[in-house]
C-alpha cells in the first residue's frame, strides 16, 4: 500500500510531470500520422530514455504507447485514414460524423472513451495482474483457434451494409493471410521466390494502401470529375453533451473490460480488441441502425478497448515478461536495459519503480484527457482543409509512413498496390475493415489448429475441446453468431404487439 | 594572440585537409561521418536491445553518431542481404547472427554467406540449456532420455520456428542421444518460452539470457547444458558433453562489415569496439540486460564462423535439411 501512494508521489515530480506531459503529445502526434506506429514510436524513443531515470524513462514510454493509441483515432475520424491499425474500427463510424459536420463531437467520443477505457485497464494493473497474468500462459493453441474463431463472427457486426460482401472481404483477407512463410514448415507461400514476403504481407503498409490512399484516390477522382464542393457539411461547433455521454458510458465501461482482457491474451492486441469492442456496442445498442451511419457508440466501443489494452498488455508483460504485443515487446526491452527483469521482483524488489510507473499511466492518461478536449477543436479543423492540400499531405504522409516501418522501398510499392485495391473495394462496396481483421486474426487461428494437430496426432478433435477456455470461447462464438438473429425475433414480435 | 590565430588558422587548413582526403577515400580520417550499423531484427528484440546498449557507450568514442538500422524480416535474410551488398567503405558495418546467418545461407538461396562479410569482433554467446517445467517429474538428463527412450515421439518439444536455431539443436541433440521427440514450432523464442511454461509443451531448448529468471525462481528446470563448461552463476547444472553426448549450441553475435572492407578501418572498429567492450560501465550495462560477453578478436571469430559452418553442413545433411 505504502508503494502504491509512494508511487503516486514520485510520479507528480515535476520531472515526471513534464515528461508525461511531452511524451503523451508526442505519442498522439505519432499516432495520428498513418505508418508511425506506437511501437515505432517506443522503439524510437528507448535510446533517449537511457539518459534518464529509472522511472522517468518507463513514463515516457507509456506516454507514448497511451497517447499513439489515442492518436490514431483523430486521423481515422478525421480523414479516414487510420493512424494505426487498432483505430481502423473506428474509421468506421468516426469519418461519417466527420461528413456530416460533427467532427468535434467524434473527437471528444473518441478521447473520453480511450481516457476511460485506459483507467479500467488500470484498475486492472493494480488490483489483478498477477491472478490475470496466468490466463495469458493458458492460452495454448487451442484458445489461440477459437479465439481467432471469435474473432471471425465479428466480421458479421462490422458489415454494416451487407454482410455477403462483408464476408467476401473476410475470405479475402484470410486468403491474403496466407502469404508469406509456412508456420510449420518454415517454407514460403506465395511468395514469389523472394524473400520480401517471407514474413507474411507487410501489415502497417498493407493497411496505409488500404485505407489512406486508397482515400487519396477516391479524393482526387472527386476533385477530378468537379465533385469537389466539399461533401463535408457545414457542422455545429458541438461537443459531447452530458445526454450523449450518459448514453456511451455503458459502452465504454463494457469495452473497458473487454481491451483489458484482449489485452492480456499474447498475439490479439489492439485491432482485435477495438473490432470486439465495436461488434458488441452493437450489439448492445438500442440504436443499432446508426451504426455505419456515424453513431458516437460506434467510435466509444473501439476506443475504449484499444485503449484498454494498453494497460491489458502490461500484464503479463511486467509479471512473466511475455509481451503480447510490439509494442510491449518494445517496452520490455527498455525495461530489461534499465536492469527491470519482468517477473514478481518488479512488485517486491522494485516495487517503488513499479508502482510510480503505474501512477504515472494515469497521469499520462489525464494528459491526454486534457490535450485530447482541448485540442479537438483545432484537430477538427483538419476536416475542413481543402482537398487539393489534403490530397498531398495523405500521399505524402502515406509514403514516408510505410517507407519509415523498416526502412524499405519494397513497402512503399506494395502500399501503392494496395491502395489501388483498396480503391476497388471501396467501389466495390466490400469492407476494408474486415479484411484487415481478417489478415490479423488468420495466421492466430492457422497456426493454433496446425500446431495442435502436430502435438496430438491421434487426439486433436478431443483437444481442441478439452480446455474451459476453450468452451467459454466456443459458446461465445456461437453467440456472436445467433445473437443477432434471435435479437431480430424478439424486436418484431415486439412490434407486433 | 597573434600565436594562437596563426595556430588555429593552420589546424582549420589542416583539417580542411582532411576533408578533401577523405573523399578521395583514404582510410587516414575514418571515421569522418555517420556509421550506420544495421540490425537484421526488430528494434526492441534480443539483438536490437545488445546493438543499443553497445552503441550507447561507444558513442563517446565517436566524433559522429552510430545510428542503428533495423532491417528485419525474413529471419534476418533482409538485413544480412542488405550488409553484404553494402559498399565497403567502413560507414555500414552490422551485426550478424549465429547459427541463424551461416544457416541461412546453407538452406535458402541467399545472396550472402560467410565470404561476403568480414568480421570484426564477437560480442554475445549466449549458450543453450535443455529445460522442463519446475514441477515436472523429470529431474536429470538421464531421466528425460530414458523416458524418451520409452515413450518415443511422446515429448513435446517447442522451437522458435522450423529450421530456427533451437530446433536445430534439439534435433541435434535427439539425434546423438538416440530419442524420438515431438518437435513443435512456434512464433518466436518468447511464445516458445512461454509454450512451456503454460504446459503446451513438456520441454524446451533455449538461450540462458533467456530463462535465467525462471530458473532461479524455480519455474523451470534446467537438466543440462550445450556446453562443454558449466556456465558461469550455474554450475549445478550438467553439460551435455560430460554426459556423454556432444552437441556444443548456442547463439552468439557480433559485429561485420561487408567483404571488401579496408584492414585499417576493420583494426580501427575492431580496437575501439573490444576497448568499450571491457569497460566497467559497458559491462555493468550488460549485466543488468543478463547478456552474456564474449569477446572473440577477428581472427578468432572467422575461425569460429568458419568451424560453424563446417559443422552445420553436416548437421544439416545429417537431417536433411540441405543435399
Amino acid at each position: 500500500m505504502n508503494e502504491i501512494i509512494n508511487g503516486f508521489g514520485n510520479a507528480l515530480l515535476p520531472i515526471n510531470l513534464l515528461a508525461a506531459l511531452l511524451s503523451v503529445a508526442t505519442g498522439i502526434f505519432i499516432g495520428s500520422l498513418p505508418g508511425l506506429s506506437a511501437a515505432m514510436g517506443v522503439a524510437l524513443l528507448i535510446p533517449l530514455t537511457f539518459g534518464m531515470g529509472t522511472s522517468t524513462g518507463l513514463i515516457v514510454l507509456a506516454g507514448v504507447y497511451c497517447g499513439a493509441v489515442f492518436g490514431g483515432s483523430i486521423s481515422a475520424i478525421l480523414i479516414h485514414t487510420p493512424g494505426t491499425s487498432s483505430a481502423a474500427a473506428t474509421a468506421l463510424d468516426g469519418y461519417q460524423l466527420t461528413l456530416k459536420g460533427k467532427a468535434k463531437k467524434a473527437l471528444n467520443t473518441a478521447v473520453i472513451s480511450s481516457f476511460g477505457g485506459a483507467m479500467i485497464s488500470a484498475v486492472a494493473l493494480y488490483l489483478f495482474a498477477p491472478p490475470l497474468a496466468k490466463l495469458a500462459l493458458k492460452f495454448g493453441p487451442a484458445e489461440n483457434f477459437w479465439l481467432s474463431i471469435f474473432g471471425l463472427t465479428i466480421i458479421a457486426g462490422v458489415s454494416s451494409k451487407s454482410v455477403v460482401k462483408g464476408l467476401i472481404s473476410g475470405a479475402l483477407g484470410l486468403a491474403l493471410s496466407t502469404i508469406g512463410m509456412d508456420p510449420m514448415s518454415g517454407r514460403g507461400r506465395f511468395t514469389g521466390g523472394s524473400p520480401y514476403l517471407l514474413d507474411g504481407l507487410p501489415f502497417t503498409a498493407t493497411l496505409i494502401g488500404l485505407f489512406s490512399m486508397s482515400q487519396v484516390f477516391i479524393l482526387a477522382e472527386k476533385k477530378l470529375k468537379k465533385m469537389a464542393k466539399s461533401v463535408i457539411k457545414e457542422g455545429d461547433d458541438e461537443g459531447l453533451t452530458i445526454k450523449e455521454f450518459k448514453m456511451i458510458l455503458p459502452t465504454i465501461l463494457r469495452s473497458g473490460v473487454i481491451g483489458s482482457v484482449v489485452g492480456i491474451l499474447p498475439g490479439a492486441g489492439g485491432t482485435i480488441a477495438a473490432f470486439i469492442g465495436y461488434d458488441t456496442a452493437k450489439k448492445m445498442s438500442k440504436n443499432k441502425s446508426e451504426f455505419g451511419k456515424g453513431s458516437i457508440e460506434g467510435i466509444a466501443g473501439p476506443e475504449a478497448a484499444n485503449n484498454a489494452v494498453t494497460g491489458g498488455s502490461l500484464i503479463p508483460t511486467l509479471t512473466l515478461g511475455i509481451p503480447g504485443n510490439s509494442v510491449t515487446a518494445v517496452l520490455m526491452g527498455g525495461l530489461i536495459i534499465k536492469g527491470l527483469q519482468p517477473g514478481p521482483d518488479l512488485f517486491t524488489v522494485h516495487g517503488t519503480t513499479t508502482y510510480t510507473f503505474f501512477a504515472g499511466f494515469i497521469i499520462v492518461n489525464i494528459f491526454m484527457l486534457i490535450l485530447g478536449l482541448f485540442g479537438s477543436r483545432h484537430f477538427a479543423k483538419i476536416a475542413k482543409v481543402p482537398n487539393s492540400i489534403l490530397i498531398p499531405i495523405i500521399f505524402a504522409l502515406s509514403v514516408i509512413g510505410s517507407y519509415a516501418i523498416k526502412n524499405s522501398l519494397n513497402d512503399v510499392f506494395l502500399m501503392f498496390a494496395f491502395g489501388i485495391v483498396g480503391y476497388f473495394i471501396k467501389k466495390f462496396g466490400l469492407n476494408a475493415a474486415a479484411i484487415v481483421l481478417a489478415l490479423i486474426i488468420g495466421p492466430i487461428g492457422e497456426e493454433g489448429l496446425r500446431r495442435i494437430i502436430l502435438m496430438y496426432p491421434d487426439d486433436y478433435m478431443g483437444q481442441l475441446v478439452s480446455s474451459p477456455i476453450s468452451i467459454v470461447l466456443i459458446s461465445i462464438s456461437a453467440l456472436s453468431l445467433i445473437s443477432p438473429i434471435v435479437l431480430n425475433i424478439i424486436e418484431s414480435r415486439k412490434e407486433k404487439r | 594572440m597573434l600565436k594562437s590565430l596563426l595556430l588555429a588558422t593552420t589546424l582549420l587548413t589542416l583539417a580542411s585537409c582532411g576533408g578533401v582526403e577523405k573523399e578521395s577515400g583514404s582510410t587516414d580520417s575514418y571515421p569522418s561521418k555517420n556509421i550506420n550499423i544495421i540490425v537484421a531484427y526488430k528494434a526492441g528484440g534480443g539483438t536490437d536491445i545488445g546493438a543499443r546498449v553497445l552503441t550507447k557507450e561507444a558513442s563517446s568514442k565517436f566524433e559522429k553518431p552510430l545510428t542503428i538500422i533495423n532491417r528485419p524480416g525474413a529471419d534476418g535474410q533482409l538485413g544480412f542481404t542488405e550488409l553484404s551488398n553494402a559498399k565497403p567503405d567502413g560507414y555500414t558495418i552490422g551485426f550478424i547472427n549465429l547459427p541463424n546467418y551461416v544457416s541461412l545461407s546453407l538452406t535458402r538461396d541467399t545472396k550472402f554467406n560467410k565470404d561476403t562479410i568480414i568480421p570484426i569482433i564477437n560480442y554475445v554467446y549466449d549458450p543453450g540449456l535443455l529445460l522442463v517445467k519446475g514441477d515436472s517429474e523429470i529431474d536429470s538428463i538421464e531421466e528425460f532420455i530414458e523416458y524418451a527412450k520409452e515413450n518415443p515421439n511422446e515429448i513435446r518439444v517447442s522451437n522458435n520456428g522450423t529450421g530456427a536455431s533451437n530446433n536445430i539443436g534439439a534435433l541435434e541433440f535427439a539425434g546423438m542421444a538416440g530419442i524420438e521427440l515431438n518437435h513443435i514450432p512456434f512464433g518466436g523464442s518468447s511464445d516458445m518460452i512461454a509454450a512451456l511454461r503454460g504446459g503446451h509443451v513438456e520441454a524446451t531448448l533455449a538461450k540462458i539470457s533467456e530463462v535465467a529468471s525462471l530458473i532461479d525462481s524455480g519455474e523451470l528446470k534446467a537438466l543440462a547444458t550445450f556446453t562443454t563448461e558449466n556456465i558461469e552463476g550455474y554450475e549445478e547444472i550438467p553439460t551435455l558433453t560430460e554426459k556423454g553426448y556432444e552437441v556444443i549450441f548456442g547463439s552468439s553475435r557480433g559485429l561485420a562489415a561487408p567483404a571488401g572492407t579496408p584492414d585499417e578501418i576493420i583494426t580501427y572498429l575492431h580496437d575501439v569496439f573490444k576497448e568499450v567492450m571491457e569497460s566497467e560501465e559497458h559491462m555493468k550495462l550488460a549485466n543488468d540486460a543478463n547478456m552474456p560477453i564474449k569477446y572473440m578478436s577477428t581472427e578468432e571469430y572467422r575461425t569460429f564462423i568458419d568451424n560453424q559452418e563446417k559443422s552445420l553442413k553436416v548437421i544439416l545433411k545429417d537431417l536433411g535439411m540441405i543435399n
